[in-house]
């Protein structure tokens, strides 16, 4: 291999696709489309609820309701001066639910005088704030006085299989369809992009002049320093433009690069077999729509073969790690099955890839 | 410079080339003439090396087609009879990219352009420009690693009579400069006019080679029209000893106005060798 011609062969093809709009789109829409998720979808965050709260005294009831509450619902606490200051929280709605306690409240629920503490909810059905901080209440009360509860609940957490809702719910609905889009980014590169400047080489038998003065495998590792310089830039371009920070740089970048290498492999293979560019554009949203469909369906909760179909496809166990890279968390976990099944993709399409090019070279 | 001995090519049970053998002299203009599917395009890609012989050596500047691709490829070049240019580019970045694939300096591309006249219009777009300019792109592009071996793949295929005559007299300008030429054309008159020496390719083999003028004096017709005092005309065979005598008769007597000998021409000579025209 010659560095030389593979860097020029490659320098050209950067140059050429600024006057490509069959080049430009497919690597401008998947940006535009990350851009739109994260301007139109919110993130699925902790419940908040926030508690207009007017006590005379100083009290240990929001600490509590904190306590209860653990990590599963934010609680915001209010202080006001009194009971109609905490009404008019809630009518203009800046408050979920309200908590008016009389002076020396602690200190009377120490000594066992039960006193008394007004709940204010809004009317009709009540928000869910006001439902939980109500049902919490009683928990909070027995924990300010030290009294332990009726019976000593355990609990037990089961792994149950991912379903589309928890992931959305563990890591945001904009993340998961930014990551669909950061994927669908890399298919357009890989199985569209290349196979164009490909095709186009061989179709215009522009290919013919290059031989002439290089190999076989020198155009196609300049075709793949193309990709993967649009992979490299326009990928950190996506994650700034949405904000996304993996919080697992490492396992996401693994992700990220075995996707490329095996997505590349996949895009030279067609690019090896259709004859011309227009035939790409009839065939090439096969292999794009099997990459791209289980990215967006991993983990639907959908029937287990069809689940098991869809993870056999690179794209899914992509997504899956992709998901725990950018969450650092084990939300799918088995990071080396995921890993296994690109690998064996990868090795199987450059199988086929050099067993094509040896032949078509002989 | 170029030696091709017993050299042969088969897709699957097609025969492409049949253990041809030639040799080509340095500062030689060769042409290599057949019908489509001869073998022509075949035995170019062979020598050019993007394509493995089944059989045979062939050899390049000394240097194997098999197993020295990397100091064949620096010395040749070919201009195809495809205009493989990239279209969205102009003719200069055209010209620039292959340079940068030969390591040649950014000058030679300017030399060039104004070489083959095409340096005022070096900024267009490749695609704006008509067929002959395009051609002569590719002869630049061709030169640009002053090659020692040019191979020419139908090089006035298609172009305009002054287009070709431009064409042909760069090909000549190049052999007088020392480059060794391998032609194919479909064009007799061409092959004729340009080359030093032709090979005739049927059927996957070599069936004559010689210069243009042997191959003429061998396989043309050698013919004359006479054109008599009475305005009449005569052909006669120049091998005909009655003929002769027929001449010899009319010159005497004073009947003879003109002589118009009828030189074969390659067209003569391939139909003979293949049995029908190019």
């Amino acid at each position: 291999m010659n560095v030389r011609i593979v860097l020029a062969i490659a320098a050209k093809d950067l140059k050429d696709a600024i006057r490509d709009g069959r080049v430009l789109l497919p690597l401008l829409m998947p940006l535009a489309l990350g851009f739109i998720y994260n301007v139109a979808m919110p993130d699925v965050q902790k419940p908040k609820v926030t508690v207009a709260i007017a006590s005379a005294d100083s009290t240990g009831l929001p600490d509590a309701l904190r306590a209860v509450a653990g990590s599963s619902v934010t609680l915001k606490f209010t202080s006001l001066a009194s009971a109609a200051e905490v009404r008019g929280q809630i009518t203009s709605k800046n408050a979920d639910v309200g908590l008016v306690l009389p002076g020396r409240f602690d200190a009377d629920l120490a000594a066992g005088s039960a006193p008394q503490l007004l709940l204010i909810k809004p009317s009709g059905v009540a928000t869910n704030g006001a439902i939980y901080v109500a049902s919490a209440l009683d928990a909070a009360l027995r924990k300010m006085t030290g009294q332990q509860p009726p019976a000593v609940v355990a609990s037990e957490t089961i792994a149950l299989p991912r379903d589309r809702t928890s992931t959305m719910i563990d890591l945001g609905i904009r993340k998961y369809l930014v990551l669909g889009t950061l994927i669908m980014l890399v298919a357009m590169i890989a199985i569209y992009v290349l196979p164009i400047l490909l095709t186009e080489e061989y179709e215009k038998k522009t290919a013919d002049a290059l031989l002439l003065v290089g190999k076989q495998a020198d155009v196609v590792t300049a075709k793949v320093a193309v990709g993967l310089v649009y992979i490299a830039v326009s990928v950190p371009l996506l994650l700034v433009v949405t904000g996304l920070s993996p919080a697992n740089p490492p396992l996401f970048g693994a992700a990220l690069a075995a996707l490329s290498v095996t997505l590349l492999g996949a895009g030279l293979l067609l690019g090896a077999v259709v004859r011309s560019v227009s035939q790409l554009n009839t065939w090439s949203g096969i292999p794009l729509l099997l990459v791209i469909m289980p990215v967006f369906l991993v983990g639907l909760g959908l029937p287990q073969w069809i689940e098991t179909a869809m993870s056999a496809m690179p794209g899914s166990p992509a997504m899956k790690v992709l998901v725990d890279g950018l969450s650092g968390q084990a939300i799918y976990g088995n990071a080396w099955l995921s890993f296994a099944i690109m690998a064996a993709w990868a090795i199987a399409i450059y199988a086929v890839l050099i067993r094509i090019l040896s032949r078509r070279e002989a | 410079m170029i030696a091709v001995e017993g050299l042969a090519k088969s897709y699957g049970a097609v025969r492409a080339l049949d253990g041809i053998t030639f040799t080509v002299n340095h500062g030689e203009i060769f042409s290599l003439l057949g019908h489509n599917g001869a073998g022509k395009t075949t035995t170019i890609r062979i020598l050019t090396c993007r394509l493995r012989p089944s059989a045979g050596s062939a050899s390049v500047a000394g240097f194997s087609c098999r197993t020295q691709q990397d100091h064949i490829k620096p010395r040749i070049n070919l201009v195809s009879q495809d205009q493989n240019l990239y279209e969205r580019m102009s003719g200069r970045d055209n010209l620039a990219f292959f340079a940068s694939l030969y390591g040649a300096s950014k000058r030679r591309v300017e030399e060039l352009l104004r070489a083959v006249g095409l340096g005022d219009v070096a900024s267009r777009k490749v695609k704006t420009y008509s067929g002959g300019m395009k051609q002569r792109l590719l002869i630049a592009r061709a030169l640009v690693n002053q090659p020692e071996v040019l191979f020419l793949d139908e090089p006035t295929a298609g172009l305009d009579p002054a287009s070709a005559h431009e064409v042909r007299a760069l090909v000549k300008d190049l052999s007088g400069a020392g480059t060794t030429i391998f032609l194919t054309t479909h064009y007799m008159e061409e092959a004729d006019e340009l080359s030093d020496r032709v090979a005739f390719l049927a059927h996957g083999r070599v069936v004559a080679l010689d210069t243009p003028r042997e191959l003429k004096l061998r396989y043309g017709h050698k013919t004359a029209t006479v054109l008599l005092q009475d305005r009449s005309e005569a052909n006669i065979d120049l091998a005909s000893s009655d003929d002769a005598a027929r001449m010899e008769s009319w010159m005497r007597d004073g009947r003879v106005l003109t002589v118009h000998s009828h030189e074969g021409t390659l067209e003569d000579v391939f139909i003979a060798l293949a049995g029908r025209s190019l």
